[in-house]
């Protein structure tokens, strides 16, 4: 079976671990990898181009929609946001995210 | 009626017998001086004075009853002013015409004067003078009664105002309850969701505190202001929640001044301002933050400092920042509750935090 090679984004730790959690459950997926503000987000995408992140909206410094600005679309891997907020539900799929993950 | 009056009638009463009897010792006083006392004839001289005082008390109340019937000021009608025209002249005249029975009646009953064939014209001839003094003396009871009816409109306008302000307060605390709870809340259930799978006991302890909180605030605190030691309770039990959700990005710190606990602070006015650091001081920076809550005494001026080691911000946006919501809704309430008396300052440099300065009075000024 192909894996699913996966980055969690979130700078808080409990909702890093919470998707982990939830990950786990799936067997194709396979974490590669896991950023704590959108900076690392960048690094660990183009260091490890992964299939799918699960990617926080608001996070210091650079937010969730700041990070995929700086990712070329061709390189871009399928984004699933995590954040709380209904309000960035449409400009998540104005980005072409495949979903949105609502916390908790 | 005379339940009606704004003062007991045994006083008014009393202020008749006083005035009369210091009519009476003024035109005793100069026969004293020059020792002709035995010239002075109280009946004529003394009891009429006596008589005209004692006998106003008892027309006060009708006075009373036109005063608050008919009104004569701005915006009356012409006919409440014709009515208290019309009663100026009715009740001195009636009080002339009882005073003058009552003074020959006494005179008469006391075998010191009977009323003789002239007498009616000596009456006709004085009217005129003292049917002007009465209306004279009309009037001030008159304006007397207006006054205090003024003062009692002012008094009773100023109780509503305060009513009112006092609602508007509650209304915009309930406002301000309803605003923190929804992100709070997010945040908070989330937190508790994640520790759900990991740590299931400190899910339970992070539950726990937030029924706290929310119990505290939401459900039994509808005052407008509490102790400083209560506010700080709150301000204590959000932190914790928080560093759940931040671990190491967030550490907090209290540097409280013994002996002030007991000053009073409007409800959640600490609360917001450490939710205000959390919210741009700690979530939007990686590194680790320090938020200081810090209050001291200054005379009888309480100073609370809320300040973070966050990325700060420089000169232009300070005046952004001071305009955000919550503070500017903290400048708003202490505004009108210390009526100018307390204020809030912001400062913030970049790389070194943001910093706001709360200095409050003893007692709000509601």
């Amino acid at each position: 079976m192909r894996t699913i090679k996966t980055i969690v984004v979130d700078d808080e730790v409990l909702g890093r671990s919470r998707v982990k959690k939830l990950l786990e459950e799936i067997d194709p997926v396979q974490l590669i990898g896991e950023g704590r503000n959108g900076d690392e987000a960048i690094e660990l995408i183009i260091a490890y181009r992964p299939d799918l992140v699960f990617l926080d909206v608001e996070m210091p410094d650079r937010n969730g929609f700041q990070v995929l600005e700086r990712i070329p679309e061709s390189e871009r891997p399928f984004i699933i946001f995590v954040t709380a907020h209904d309000r960035f539900a449409l400009k998540a799929f104005d980005v072409q995210a495949v979903d949105f993950l609502h916390k908790p | 009626m005379f339940k009606r009056l704004p003062v007991p009638f045994i006083f008014i009463l009393a202020a008749g017998f006083v005035l009369g009897s210091l009519m009476v010792l003024e035109t005793v006083i100069p026969y004293l001086y020059w020792g002709e006392l035995e010239e002075f004839v109280w009946h004529r001289s003394a009891l009429p004075h006596f008589i005209n005082y004692m006998f106003w008390p008892f027309l006060v109340p009708w006075i009373y009853v036109v005063s608050s019937r008919y009104q004569i000021g701005k915006g009356a009608s012409m006919s409440d002013r014709l009515a208290t025209v019309f009663f100026s002249l009715l009740i001195p005249f009636a009080h002339e015409f009882f005073t003058t029975l009552i003074y020959f009646s006494l005179l008469a009953s006391l075998n010191i004067f009977y009323f003789q064939p002239d007498t009616w014209e000596l009456i006709q001839a004085a009217f005129p003078g003292v049917f002007i003094g009465r209306i004279v003396e009309f009037w001030i009871i008159y304006g007397l009664f207006a006054a205090f009816d003024y003062y009692k409109k002012y008094k009773d306008k100023q109780a509503e105002l305060g009513r009112i302000e006092a609602q508007l307060n509650r209304t915009k605390l309930e406002v301000l309850k309803m605003q923190l709870q929804p992100h709070f809340l997010f945040n908070a259930l989330n937190t508790i969701s994640s520790l759900m799978d990991i740590d299931v006991k400190k899910a339970q302890q992070v539950t726990a505190r937030l029924g706290d909180l929310l119990r505290g605030i939401l459900e039994h605190d509808s005052r407008v202001f509490v102790t400083l030691e209560e506010e700080l309770g709150y301000v204590r039990t959000y932190l914790e929640i928080e560093h759940v959700r931040f671990e190491d990005r967030l550490s907090y710190r209290f540097e409280i001044e013994e002996g002030i606990s007991g000053h009073q602070v409007p409800l959640l006015i600490v609360q917001t301002l450490v939710e205000n650091a959390i919210k741009h001081g700690v979530a939007m920076v990686s590194r680790p933050v320090t938020i200081l809550v810090k209050a001291f005494r200054e005379g009888s001026v309480l100073v609370v400092q809320v300040k973070d080691d966050g990325k700060g911000c420089d000169a232009e946006q300070v005046d952004v920042f001071s305009k955000g919501i919550v503070l500017q809704n903290t400048r708003g309430r202490l505004k009108e509750q210390y009526k100018g008396q307390a204020s809030m300052k912001v400062d913030c440099q970049p790389g070194k935090g943001f910093e706001v300065i709360l200095r409050i009075p003893k007692q709000p000024l509601l």
